[in-house]
């Protein structure tokens, strides 16, 4: 953590700004980062580890065939070992939603504009 | 396939974006781990100890006054087979952009920018006018040394230097040249003869424009204060675009410090 802006400056950053706005705007952070989390790369394509993906591959992987899924661009990748694809999909998905939750169950303990700033 | 991040770095009158490049290279370092080459005119500024390559270029004598007018070269100067090209300014915070490596696009650029209030940014920065074609940003953006990014950039050289006949065909507002601009445009007709389905960087810009300070730094994200709407805004975890320069270099040494 850097040391530079005087106590003061800091104390007369928050004296300006609105806690509520702060809380709002540091949950839309955390939104965005969820967003960002669940976008994985498999076999050349990039796809979002939603839950419409999550059971498309689930259905695909009791079918047992090859399965072709269209990518975030709309491109058809062949995804050869559905099995694997599921699981880096999971992986994402756990990982973004994980992280989320214990963003925002810190988020919610925050009741000072000061603690908002080592959050 | 050799992989590796390049940035660019020519120090204006006013501003030592060198200093800025050893920033943005230590954050490349610790989120993407991938080889870096900066790309410059000049040694002095730089810490050669962050960069695995140091490509000297001669600043072109041009009249178009903005800074980034040299990277018409990317193609030809990169020595890698996938490179992500970011500005120097452009601060990662995770490590999200490496999955764009590997992948079966030749180029990707970025589109969806965010002001860090997390508004969207205003149709200045959205369309290049009001009713014209959307705005892609140069800040960030990725490609694979093939013959279709090689045409892609001779498209952008192509604009570049017939750019007053691009500025008036597509109505550009704004007087002052951006590669934003040009690459907006040479995408636009790219995508129009190939009829491809657009793709954009799927991570958003995120962008604190001038009337934003950094209050705190951490390896993990800046604490910014939004003066315009007097916000604290706390981006830890989110890659960020810094515009204003002079809030960067008065916390020089504490992000220095956070990788020591």
């Amino acid at each position: 953590m850097s040391d530079t802006p005087t106590l003061k400056k800091i104390s007369d950053i928050l004296e300006l700004s609105s806690f509520v706005n702060i809380i709002k705007h540091k949950r839309e952070v955390l939104r965005e980062k969820f967003e960002e989390a669940r976008i994985f790369r498999y076999d050349q394509g990039l796809f979002r580890a939603d839950e419409k993906t999550i059971l498309l591959a689930k259905l695909f992987k009791e079918e047992g065939k090859i399965s072709v899924m269209l990518d975030l661009s709309g491109t058809p990748i062949e995804v050869k070992d559905i099995s694997l694809f599921l699981e880096e999909a999971l992986k994402s998905y756990h990982f973004a939603t994980n992280e989320y939750l214990n963003d925002f169950k810190a988020l919610q303990i925050l009741r000072s504009k000061e603690a908002f700033l080592d959050e | 396939m050799s992989s590796g991040v390049l940035i660019y770095s020519f120090d204006s009158e006013s501003v030592p974006y060198s200093k800025i490049a050893n920033l943005c290279a230590l954050f490349v370092r610790a989120y993407l781990e991938l080889p870096i080459s900066v790309v410059t005119d000049k040694k002095e500024g730089l810490d050669a100890s962050l960069f695995d390559n140091i490509i000297l270029k001669e600043k072109r004598v041009s009249d178009i006054r903005w800074r980034n007018t040299e990277r018409e070269d990317y193609f030809e100067l990169t020595p890698y087979d996938e490179t992500l090209v970011i500005d120097s300014d452009y601060f990662l915070f995770n490590r999200h952009l490496r999955n764009l490596f590997d992948t079966h696009f030749d180029f990707i650029l970025s589109k969806k920018a965010l002001k860090s209030s997390l508004n969207a940014v205003g149709t200045e920065e959205a369309r290049l006018n009001p009713v014209g074609i959307d705005m892609l940003w140069a800040t960030c953006f990725y490609f694979k040394k093939n013959e279709v990014a090689k045409e892609f950039f001779e498209l952008v050289n192509y604009i570049k230097e017939n750019y007053l006949l691009y500025y008036n065909l597509y109505k550009i507002k704004t007087k002052t040249y951006r590669n934003d601009y040009v690459f907006s445009i040479a995408y636009h007709i790219h995508r129009e003869s190939t009829q491809e389905k657009p793709f954009y960087n799927p991570y958003p810009l995120y962008t604190a424009f001038r009337e934003t300070e950094i209050v705190k730094c951490y390896s993990s994200g800046l604490v910014l204060f939004d003066k315009e709407a007097s916000v604290v805004e706390n981006m830890k975890g989110l890659s960020l675009h810094v515009l204003n320069k002079q809030t960067i270099l008065e916390h020089y040494d504490d992000i220095r410090r956070l990788f020591i």
